[in-house]
């Protein structure tokens, strides 16, 4: 136990210097996507940088400070003399080098080890880098030309996109017009008005014209001296990617207003007082003494107070709620820097990031999150020239998608690469001793969920990134913990999608307490579909495999008696003294064997202490109304052990 | 029944105090940092398929707590409850447990020098909970090992649950 752990100040410190890392991160991403630096960008990174060298002075973080004020003299410079930036790119990295240097001194400080990384490296860097920039601005100077092609020399287009890419080698392409040079309809501008580029190169204006009419097919140019006025932006080219970036810009700046940063042991202290005052609230209400009278205006002011604790319930679990985009933004940084390592273009789609989850999920998510998306670029993902080969798009695409439904969540993962391969699959789960035989009577959704079984991984080079076959099970592994599973569908040739389902909250819900012997259970009410006495005649025995089974409206539920089970004596002697329970999941039902039923309740749940080892039957406890425990059946669990299937 | 944790004290000076029970005829100690709170026997709920020294749970003011009985623990003959019977529950490296113990006499004294090293073999099952053996006075005092006494299957679960 650190003692600075809990010092609010260091703590403070901490979230703040994330935040702002996270965000210097994201607008990166997007700058390096838009190829440009605007002036707001260069501001807003100047002072991100300006503001953590403060804080962390003043804490005395020296490697945080020495790195942000050489990033931050970058800036300044930049600011300050707008000088021409060729190289996007590697500005780019450096700033992303710098935030990872950043995070991981952030890392070390919160685990006591400050100022252990060299930042020496990487200040030399910049201090390259902002070199280059001062020598380079002395010598560019800025042309525009307008450039006639030879008449009749048809796909003008073209020839433009030719001239451009050959002019890149050399110079510094601040914009050109028409920008759509790829569409067709360009042609004819081109034709009438001629075409325009705009850049910075290391030569004079003679050998500048002669560089120009050099290239093929031009009638003739016109070369003049770049005033700073004119076409200051690139901006007006990419003005669609803006309009997307302006809406991701605004979502992530409306969710920094209005907020207020609360700690966490506060919420769960809230969250657990509220769940007591459900249970003392049906103290109160339904204590026999008081419901025995009828008062009238009791019962009506009971109906208020339930009423006032319900609203307060969601709104406390709701505090718990953040949006999933916080799960999503990493996944940004993976794609631009696998991307590049790969040499794959992808092209990243999210959907649905306003959706709220609990903040326990968004935990778990992380990790498996960041895993598939690597395996989907990695191997789901074919190189460019196999995509072209297949007829595919060279640009893969790779979607994020987040929505409810009904009381889950659904996060799903999808790219529109090369798919599963169910043989391979197969083979391969076999080899590694994972499956005994190949069954082909099994569904493909059946045969693809092997490859999350620990040790298995189907690629025979294992890369920096995945193949060590320790992936998909730790993310099945994750998600169960929360309560979720993962299903996954796949074509081959088109692509794989991971679904990942995740119940919303499991805190509070709505159970049947039913009695065996001296113990009671809790039934979650989702479930349940009917309840009845049952028949002597309407129960089969299987004697050979020691099995029960039921018959209810002509169909054959397994009998589960809860009192053989739990290893519990049952109050009641024959079977058709208790009651039947019939429960039901979409993949099937059983038939559960109880004393009695005690009524409906709404319950807290609390999960059994860590110490006591997980029962499969069991998915929890909760205090009832004279706060005695009862345990919470896990109908899921039991229904996937014992359940009768529905397809049967 | 006393809190015997002051909220005055250092964690340090709470080093050589300890709280004493006694299971049949032996006196054990617990070192009174890892002692939240001393409650008297109650309703213990069964949870199924567990070791039978763990009895179950209990509602301690909202919070569910595992109890274990220490007797069973340690192997010896299985006692009835009567009204001297308490639960001591410990707090130890994040984990909350209630021990089920005969009774639970007083918090003493012991300093390092009264403190030898348990004997390695001999007595065999029982040396594996004890962190070493306290006199005082006429009095032979067994001081628990939590590390030990938590540890086996119980400790394993946790982790492969966290």
């Amino acid at each position: 136990m650190k003692e600075n752990k809990n010092d609010p100040l260091l703590e403070m410190f901490i979230f703040e210097t994330n935040e702002l890392i996270k965000q210097l991160e994201n607008m990166i991403i997007e700058i390096d996507k838009n190829e440009n630096f605007t002036k707001e960008d260069i501001n807003e990174i100047f002072r991100i940088m300006h503001s953590i060298k403060g804080s962390s002075a003043m804490m005395e973080f020296n490697n945080i400070s020495n790195l942000a004020h050489n990033v931050e003299e970058l800036f300044h410079y930049i600011r300050e003399n707008e000088p021409i930036i060729d190289n996007h790119s590697e500005l780019c990295d450096i700033v992303l080098e710098s935030i990872d240097f950043l995070v991981t001194e952030v890392q070390n400080i919160s685990k006591d080890e400050k100022d252990i990384q060299d930042s020496s490296a990487l200040i030399k860097k910049i201090n390259n880098f902002l070199n280059d920039i001062k020598e380079n601005r002395l010598k560019k100077n800025g042309f525009s030309v307008v450039i006639y092609f030879e008449e009749g020399c048809q796909m003008e287009n073209m020839r433009a996109f030719f001239i451009i890419n050959e002019l890149k080698k050399s110079a510094d392409i601040i914009g050109y017009y028409p920008a759509d040079i790829e569409d067709s309809n360009s042609i004819d501008s081109i034709r009438e008005n001629g075409f325009k580029i705009n850049f910075y190169i290391n030569q004079d204006k003679e050998n500048t014209k002669n560089l120009i009419n050099s290239f093929p097919f031009i009638k003739s140019s016109n070369i003049k001296v770049l005033q700073d006025e004119e076409f200051e932006k690139k901006e007006a080219l990419n003005s669609i990617n803006k309009q997307n970036n302006i809406n991701n810009k605004q979502f992530v700046k409306n969710l920094n207003q209005n907020v207020i940063s609360v700690n966490l042991q506060k919420l769960d202290t809230l969250m657990n007082l509220v769940g007591e005052l459900v249970i003392s609230e049906s103290m109160v209400i339904n204590n026999p003494e008081v419901t025995k009278l009828q008062i009238d205006n009791f019962e009506k002011a009971s109906r208020q107070l339930v009423k006032v604790t319900k609203d307060i319930q969601d709104i406390v679990m709701s505090l718990r709620m953040i949006p999933v985009s916080f799960a999503f933004s990493p996944v940004n940084r993976i794609v631009r820097d696998m991307g590049k390592k790969m040499n794959k273009k992808i092209n990243l789609n999210i959907v649905g990031q306003e959706t709220e989850v609990d903040k326990n999920i968004i935990e778990h998510l992380n990790d498996p999150l960041i895993h598939l998306v690597r395996n989907a670029i990695d191997h789901g993902l074919e190189s460019q020239e196999e995509r072209l080969k297949k007829g595919k798009d060279p640009v893969g695409t790779i979607t994020l998608e987040a929505k409810n439904i009904g009381s889950d969540v659904a996060i799903s993962i999808r790219d529109d690469g090369r798919g599963l391969d169910r043989k391979r699959i197969e083979e391969k789960a076999l080899k590694n001793g994972l499956i005994e035989e190949i069954d082909e009577s099994l569904s493909d959704k059946e045969v693809y969920s092997y490859i999350m079984l620990p040790g298995f991984s189907t690629t025979d080079t294992i890369s920096e990134y995945s193949g060590r076959g320790v992936g998909m099970d730790i993310v099945s592994k994750n998600i169960q913990k929360v309560g979720g599973k993962v299903i996954i569908n796949s074509e081959k040739g088109k692509g794989t999608e991971i679904l990942i389902k995740i119940p919303l909250t499991l805190a509070i819900m709505d159970g049947m307490i039913v009695r065996i012997g001296k113990s009671r259970f809790v039934i979650p009410i989702n479930y349940i579909r009917r309840s009845f006495i049952p028949n002597e005649k309407d129960i089969i025995h299987d004697s050979v495999n020691n099995y029960e089974m039921m018959l209810v409206r002509g169909e054959c539920y397994p009998l589960i008696r809860l009192d053989n089970i739990f290893d519990i004596k049952s109050d009641k002697e024959k079977i058709t003294d208790g009651i039947i329970i019939l429960v039901e999941n979409e993949f099937g039902g059983v038939c559960l064997w109880t004393d009695s039923l005690e009524g409906k309740q709404q319950i807290v749940v609390k999960s059994l202490p860590h110490y006591i080892k997980k029962q499969v039957e069991i998915a929890g406890c909760t205090l009832l109304g004279d706060g005695s425990i009862s345990l919470i059946l896990d109908i899921e669990n039991i229904i996937s052990e014992k359940g009768g299937d529905k397809s049967d | 029944m006393t809190d015997p944790r002051s909220e005055f004290m250092e964690e340090d000076t709470m080093k050589n105090k300890f709280l004493t029970f006694s299971i049949g005829e032996e006196v054990y100690g617990i070192e009174i940092r890892y002692v939240i709170e001393i409650i008297k026997i109650q309703p213990i709920t069964k949870v199924p398929q567990l070791p039978d020294h763990i009895k179950g749970i209990i509602n301690l003011r909202g919070k569910i707590i595992p109890v274990m009985d220490v007797r069973l623990k340690f192997k010896k003959e299985e006692k009835e409850y009567n009204d001297r019977t308490c639960i001591i529950v410990i707090d130890f490296m994040d984990i909350s447990l209630g021990l089920i113990v005969d009774n639970v006499a007083e918090v003493i004294n012991i300093s390092e020098e009264d403190i030898v090293p348990p004997p390695n073999s001999k007595t065999g099952f029982t040396n594996k909970y004890i962190k070493g053996i306290g006199k005082v006075e006429e009095k032979v005092i067994l001081i628990l090992n939590c590390n030990t006494l938590l540890e086996d299957e119980e400790i394993d679960s946790v982790s492969e649950i966290s």
